[in-house]
């Protein structure tokens, strides 16, 4: 069978039901005409045809109206190409793992940039910390370490052994 | 290749580049200078420097002193170096070696030499803003006194 007649099994449909204007009845059957294999699937769907007919004449629900049931569903669904189209491309893009590699590994990224850039909490002491004196020495006279009344700022004093005279820093 | 995979592997670039323009951000070190204000104390006066007013409230009440006057001031940047020397009044220098940062302290080694000798010296931890007064040694008609202040900046 030729591509050309595989196209045409929908026209063939629709030629069963009756739904081809004139020209494209007139264009069919003169390809029928020459075509067996187009012929066959007629006679295929013709018989389909008769079989459904039987069939809703013995249904004892003759008054179903399927016209109606397929309008309503084309109102509520679009069964447009545009729509098709729109997430067949996502949906095979999924389909082969190796384009998820990419994707795998960006997403890493991501994260490591949002684990390694957070604000980590900040650890406050548990009382204010104050400046102090680890060890002093003098080895030139005596120390005093004090603090300020009102801040607490640590306050080395060194006591020169005696004899110093002014000016003469620890000498 | 497609252009989907073109796009994802452009903001995998892109975010790489991002972390490693953030990543020297977060590592940066903790800088620390030292400001060193070298004042004399003494009775015979009620002048007090206004530059050291803040000094002088804080020595008030534990010092019996009346006159207070700023001879010198200066500032080490201990980024590059971590030894800073300072002269004294009288030929005597002050030298301060910055032994590093913990948690919330810096440890500073702080020594006064006389002659290339050390005389006096003591370690101190400071902390962001904080303060250590070291006094006592005669100068002129009164005291020397130093007031060693450490800034810290940087992460």
């Amino acid at each position: 069978m030729e591509t050309t007649c595989q196209e045409r099994e929908l026209t063939i449909s629709f030629y069963v039901d009756g739904e081809l204007s004139a020209a494209e009845t007139a264009e069919l059957e003169s390809h029928l005409a020459v075509c067996s294999e187009c012929r066959r699937v007629l006679a295929e769907m013709q018989k389909m045809e008769g079989l459904f007919n039987e069939a809703r004449n013995l249904s004892p629900d003759t008054g179903t109206d399927f016209d109606a049931i397929w309008e309503n569903l084309e109102k509520e669904v679009d069964f447009s190409p545009s729509s098709a189209n729109l997430f067949q491309p996502i949906l095979a893009w999924f389909k082969r793992p190796w384009t998820l590699v990419p994707l795998a590994v960006a997403a890493t990224a991501a994260v490591a940039l949002l684990v390694f850039n957070m604000p980590q909490p900040i650890e406050k002491p548990t009382q204010i910390a104050r400046s102090r004196v680890e060890s002093v020495s003098f080895n030139q006279g005596s120390l005093m370490v004090m603090q300020t009344e009102g801040s607490g700022v640590p306050l080395i004093w060194m006591l020169p052994a005696s004899g110093k005279t002014s000016g003469e820093v620890g000498s | 290749m497609k252009k989907i995979t073109m796009r994802v592997l452009f903001i995998v670039t892109s975010l790489l580049v991002l972390s490693s323009f953030l990543a020297p951000a977060r590592a940066a070190q903790r800088n620390l200078s030292v400001n060193v204000k070298v004042i004399k104390a003494d009775r015979a006066s009620n002048h007090i420097d206004p530059k050291i007013k803040d000094v002088v409230s804080e020595l008030g009440p534990v010092l019996n002193f009346t006159g207070f006057s700023l001879l010198k001031e200066s500032t080490c940047d201990f980024s590059h170096e971590p030894e800073n020397r300072i002269g004294l009044p009288t030929c005597r220098t002050l030298t301060l070696l910055f032994k590093g940062f913990e948690n919330e302290y810096v440890r500073l080694r702080v020594a006064i030499l006389e002659n290339n000798q050390e005389i006096f010296s003591t370690v101190l931890l400071l902390v962001d803003n904080g303060s250590v007064l070291i006094g006592g040694p005669p100068y002129e008609n009164g005291v020397l006194l130093l007031r060693i202040t450490g800034h810290f900046s940087g992460a």
